[in-house]
């Protein structure tokens, strides 16, 4: 990856060789085929995520449903909720197109935190941003959610395709099972990274 | 109560700037870093690494003092962002509004909790409208100030960022559980307990004879 393609992101225009440097040494990239479940909403995420070409969807899978919540491009970053805080991360991530994404491990999180510079500000902000892209896109979901639980009726599926739900295809059933093929669409294409790799290999 | 404006919540009645604390001859730093209200809010932050005394002042000097009242509408749903507010001794409630259905309240923010944070990324618009629960103190920060606090001092703007996403991922997990938990009801699924919660598995006959098979112990708990 060069620093020109890194320039063409939103947010990124203007950045000096330095921070782009910084951001190579702290991040390590990842090349996805079309359908490649990059985060399953299960388990927690390898690290925040900034997509770098190709587009990404975020949902919700529960059972055999998926809740498409966004498509995500070039600029945006997904992985954040289990990078900044235990746990799972809710949202599984699949990509659209091919798509190659900048892996920030919660390590380099925290080290970014600890010394503030051009590049974690610039980070940190596209952080907060994506994340209000996504609060924005659950508000009218929830609020949806909200006034269900309010009738007194037995909900149905019916009720969940008017929300949005969608039932998953058999190809990404399999893609999403625990024991399936997931994560096999993902080479990992450069790493700057010890843990990064070491968490990569636990994951093949 | 304000009417609801079609599709976009209700309007705000911006929170007044509380002029009286102003410290004499300045109109711009109206928050001192010593006010006790500011230091207990920051204590909620949890930042790392804290602040330090001059840090403090810098941030602190980038906010003004608000007051509301209870039931007043702080931002309102589709308004231009352009000032985040941190709730110093307040509660308030989120709500959301579709065109034709009644406002639906979605959350809850307390002390510490900062709404309309799109206003520090250069959103354009809140995505949904914050209502004073009681009669509130607040801190504001507009946008630009914000950026001037980037600009002037970016390690302090790092980790006020980093505190605002650390709220924002509570408030993502809370929605998603909210839609996980109705999606869940509806198919009949039964959400698996934490491997912490759930405890050790009772043992069955079966396991108890190899259990002791295995050269362990007779003794049973």
């Amino acid at each position: 990856m060069t620093p020109k393609q890194i320039r063409a992101i939103p947010g990124w225009e203007d950045a000096a060789d330095g921070e782009i440097n910084n951001l190579f040494a702290v991040c390590a990239e990842r090349w996805h085929r079309v359908g490649a479940m990059l985060i399953d909403g299960a388990k927690p995420a390898i690290g925040a995520m900034m997509i770098v070409s190709g587009e990404l969807q975020t949902m919700f899978e529960v059972g055999n449903m998926a809740l498409p919540i966004e498509t995500l491009g070039v600029g945006d970053w997904v992985g954040t909720v289990s990078t900044f805080e235990d746990g799972a991360e809710l949202f599984s991530v699949r990509a659209v197109t091919e798509s190659r994404v900048l892996v920030l491990t919660r390590e380099g999180l925290d080290r970014m935190k600890a010394q503030p510079s051009p590049t974690s500000l610039r980070i940190q902000r596209a952080i907060v941003k994506s994340m209000h892209s996504s609060l924005a896109k659950l508000a009218p979901l929830v609020s949806q959610v909200q006034r269900l639980n309010t009738e007194k009726r037995k909900h149905t599926k019916a009720d969940l395709i008017a929300l949005g739900f969608a039932r998953l295809t058999q190809t990404a059933q399999i893609a999403a099972s625990r024991d399936g093929p997931a994560g096999r669409g993902v080479e990992l294409v450069q790493h700057d990274g010890v843990a990064i790799a070491a968490t990569f290999r636990a994951m093949r | 109560m304000e009417p609801y404006r079609q599709g976009s919540g209700r309007q705000s009645s911006n929170p007044g700037v509380d002029y009286a604390q102003a410290p004499a001859g300045s109109v711009r730093a109206l928050v001192q870093h010593t006010d006790p209200d500011f230091q207990e809010t920051l204590a909620h932050l949890q930042v790392t690494p804290p602040f330090g005394e001059s840090e403090m002042q810098a941030l602190a000097g980038s906010l003004y003092r608000c007051t509301a009242d209870a039931n007043q509408v702080i931002l309102g749903q589709g308004e231009p962002a352009d000032t985040c507010y941190w709730l110093a001794d307040a509660r308030a409630r989120l709500e959301y509004a579709i065109t034709g259905k009644p406002v639906e309240a979605i959350g809850s923010v307390r002390q510490g909790d900062f709404i309309g944070e799109g206003a520090l990324i250069g959103a354009e618009a809140y995505p949904y409208t914050a209502a004073a629960g009681t009669a509130s103190t607040l801190f504001a920060i507009g946008t630009a100030q914000f950026v001037e606090l980037q600009r002037h001092a970016p390690a302090i703007a790092v980790r006020f960022l980093a505190a605002v996403a650390g709220q924002q991922v509570r408030r993502l997990r809370i929605d998603g559980k909210k839609i996980e938990s109705f999606a869940n009801q509806v198919l009949g699924i039964v959400a698996p307990v934490p491997a912490a919660e759930a405890g050790p598995a009772a043992p069955t006959a079966l396991g108890r004879l190899f259990n002791r098979l295995a050269g362990g112990s007779k003794e049973e708990p």
